[in-house]
């Protein structure tokens, strides 16, 4: 296995983090287009390409990363069709450090570039065959080239996260004197926790004056934490995707990471988050990978009240279980009869359907709900419910 | 290894908060198989169901208690019920036979004044009773926070000292609504661990993505437990996926829990089929995807080293590495995907050709070729190319 940098599962948190606060602005950089789209399986039609642009465009993320320019043919077109849309996100090409990938990007009219190198020796050696300087010459001439077409240019440091932290320093700093606006710090292979974020990107930060994008991949669960973590150190632009789509286990999902800026740091972005579920849909079903019921802001589940403990206590003031109201990201509240529930449940749903149970019908009823639901593993329709009751009243009545 | 592996004690909770995602109901014979299969590699400990709940639950924690369950080490599989912090539901849990009761109960004042419309001197009451009766009925006890993550943390104090006044074995520190961040759950944690010495577990949620996260915030400030479940199941958006918890500690800080995660994948297809819930192709640790890789640099990168992709083997949690032949192929992957697959060396210019015929089907298919389709558009252009030359 290669060696990375590995912080002792007890060693503390600086103090410093404890008390710093994400001061922003924040900006968005999605990539559902190009690193969701690279996702093994997963091909965008042109048109969902310009789809899915425009909802992010309204949506307010302040750029797109398109796709890859110099894969040419549809990718192309998709991505010329893209820029030509005059949205108000800024749009982005991928490119390798290469002048020929570059003028892919200028044919396609975008405002910016990503051109993206690896930086760690593992990399460099195994998967490129050069060195270090061959590297470094490389992001000199391609950044040249592109400040000199007046685009913006990021500069992406493949596989940040297993680098020599001396030798990204050098990275960043060739990247800066050769004229990139920003550096993107890529986890690539998701092997980060929060803590070792923090201090890479500080002492990144600490060392040189360019801004920070966090590109992070949820290998360990973790992309979400660490891009804040990253934002923490003082990143000020996020790599994201619509339902965290990327390669293997995915990237930081952009609804997760603006609803926790909003909700656990108090950062606010102008960003319509009720429409986060028709966008999650939209992308679910371009790249034919449904939304798990239970996935964080999106998923169909959240605002489902089964167990009684939940449902009574949501019943008598939603601040008990819910940080947002379900309007808030396109979701809706409703209450579900299963092995779990109890009266309140029971007597809400029922309501729901315009009857208005006794105390102790509804007591009849909700161990009989309860084995049914056990007996058929899983919850109950509310047709099946109606039934129970309309059943126990008539035996009581005959 | 830096630390002992036992030095973190996993408890998982796949058959109680697992259970109580909307919608999954496990039968009594599932949760013996599950409970069976989580001891078989080696999680030490788990929380079987809620008795209170009534007979047909009963008789799912009789049907773990009677299995007998034990670890490859030989220790008994550690099997606990939970509980309201009410006396009525520890009699429950004491006539199943478990190991241990958890004692729940809010202490948040959102909770307390609004859901139980008391006050705070009521939930110690609440809990000196339970705790009694847990210590009658000769059960070992945790005494369980719920949204602790949202408590008055000087309350919280005074809570888990009571508890340990009251003989408690462990204390549970819950996010229920999963609001925390690591950088809070480390600070709130580590100012409990001053103050209290009680073994602490971490109960998180995943309503931010962070669960994992968290619970490992709370590992660093001191924990000496952390709760997960299969698959993350549980509650809305769930709870720290067991497998993310165990692979993290062991890649990422190098401490060796000592589970067999080579069974990961076999237990999540065995808890994914009984709770009807699918596990994403992208899961991370136990996706059939996170091992597979289409884009021309990824395979490329993989083939020649796979270390320039890849934390871990994929063995390692009993998944298979896949390449797969897509629209962001690269010549690479279809050279070794010939060469190995059907025998057939192509050379550069074939392999340029046929990845321009990749292309623009996969575009077209919407999705990545099957090795029957790679072969036939190979056939294809073998036969334009004779014809070329006749």
């Amino acid at each position: 296995m290669p060696k990375h940098h590995k912080t002792s599962v007890r060693e503390a948190f600086p103090e410093e983090v404890l008390t710093t606060k994400i001061t922003g602005p924040v900006f968005i950089d999605d990539t559902t287009l190009r690193d969701g789209e690279q996702t093994a399986g997963v091909v965008f039609a042109n048109q969902e390409k310009l789809h899915i642009a425009r909802l992010l465009d309204q949506i307010g993320v302040h750029q797109i990363e398109a796709g890859v320019p110099a894969m040419g043919g549809d990718e192309k077109h998709a991505i010329r069709d893209i820029a030509s849309l005059g949205l108000s996100a800024s749009v982005l090409g991928w490119n390798r450090a290469v002048i020929s990938d570059l003028e892919h990007s200028l044919d396609c009219g975008v405002d910016a570039v990503a051109i993206s190198i690896s930086s760690s020796d593992i990399h460099i050696e195994h998967k490129l065959g050069r060195d270090r300087e061959w590297v470094l010459d490389s992001v000199r001439k391609a950044v040249s080239f592109a400040k000199d077409h007046d685009l913006y240019v990021s500069v992406n440091a493949e596989d940040s996260s297993r680098s020599d932290p001396d030798f990204l320093i050098e990275f960043a700093e060739n990247a800066r004197e050769a004229g990139a606006d920003r550096l993107r710090y890529c986890d690539t292979v998701g092997i980060l926790d929060p803590l070792g974020t923090y201090k890479r990107v500080k002492a990144l930060i600490d060392a040189v004056d360019i801004e920070i994008e966090m590109h992070t991949h949820n290998d360990f669960g973790m992309a979400t934490a660490n891009a804040i973590a990253g934002l923490e150190a003082g990143a000020t632009y996020v790599n994201t995707t619509v339902n965290g789509l990327g390669e293997r286990a995915g990237n930081a999902s952009m609804e997760e990471l603006v609803m926790a800026l909003r909700y656990n740091q108090g950062v606010e972005m102008d960003i319509q988050t009720s429409l986060f579920r028709e966008l999650a849909e939209y992308v679910a079903l371009a790249s034919g990978r449904s939304i798990p019921t239970w996935k964080p802001v999106v998923g169909g589940n959240l605002f489902v009240y089964e167990s009684e403990g939940r449902a009574s206590g949501v019943v008598r003031d939603p601040a008990t279980y819910e940080m947002f109201l379900p309007g808030e990201v396109g979701l809706l509240r409703r209450f579900s009869v299963g092995k779990y529930s109890g009266p309140s449940v029971v007597r809400r749903k029922l309501r729901e359907h315009g009857y208005h149970p006794s105390r102790e019908e509804i007591a009849q009823l909700v161990p009989v709900l309860r084995s049914r639901s056990v007996s058929l593993k899983r919850s109950l329709f509310d047709s099946e419910v109606i039934e129970a009751h309309l059943m126990l009243k008539e035996r009581k009545t005959s | 290894m830096m630390n002992p592996p036992s030095f973190i004690r996993l408890l998982d909770t796949t058959l109680r908060d697992g259970e109580q995602a909307v919608g999954v109901v496990f039968s009594p014979r599932e949760k013996r198989s599950i409970a069976s299969l989580l001891a078989s590699i080696g999680v030490p400990a788990l929380e079987a169901g809620f008795p209170a709940l009534g007979p047909e639950e009963k008789a799912c924690l009789h049907a773990v208690v009677d299995a007998d369950l034990h670890l490859p080490s030989g220790e008994p599989l550690q099997v606990y019920a939970f509980a309201r912090a009410r006396v009525e539901d520890v009699r429950d849990a004491a006539e199943c036979g478990v190991d241990g009761v958890v004692l729940s109960i809010s202490t948040s004042d959102s909770h307390v004044e609004r859901k139980f419309q008391s006050q705070k001197a009521w939930v110690l009451d609440q809990i000196r009773g339970a705790a009694a009766a847990a210590r009658e009925m000769g059960l070992a006890f945790t005494v369980s926070a719920e949204d602790a993550s949202r408590t008055d943390l000087d309350f919280l104090i005074d809570f888990y000292s009571l508890a340990q006044e009251l003989g408690a074995e462990w204390v549970r520190y819950c996010d229920s609504l999963g609001v925390e961040d690591p950088y809070t759950t480390y600070h709130r944690i580590k100012y409990i661990l001053q103050q209290v010495s009680l073994p602490l577990e971490m109960h998180m949620h995943n309503d931010f993505g962070m669960a994992t996260a968290n619970a490992l915030a709370g590992v660093r400030a001191g924990a000496g437990g952390v709760i997960g479940s299969i698959g993350g199941l549980g509650e809305r958006t769930g709870n720290s996926p067991i497998e993310e918890v165990v692979m993290a500690l062991k890649h990422l800080y190098d401490v060796d829990l000592g589970v067999d995660t080579s069974r990961f994948r076999e237990i999540a297809e065995y808890v994914a089929q009984a709770s009807q819930r699918a596990i994403p192709i992208w899961k991370a640790i136990i996706g059939t995807n996170v091992f597979a890789h289409e884009s021309g640099i990824h395979a490329d990168g993989i083939l020649k080293n796979p270390d320039s992709y890849e934390a871990f083997r994929p063995e390692e949690v009993g998944l298979e590495r896949q390449i797969v032949i897509g629209k962001h192929s690269g010549t690479g992957a279809l050279v070794h995907k010939f060469s190995g697959q059907f025998g057939i060396e192509l050379d550069e210019a074939d392999a340029r050709a046929l990845l321009e015929q990749v292309r623009s089907t996969a575009v077209e298919l919407k999705r990545p070729l099957f090795t029957k389709e790679l072969m036939l558009l190979y056939e294809e252009l073998q036969r334009n190319g004779e014809k070329g030359k006749s």
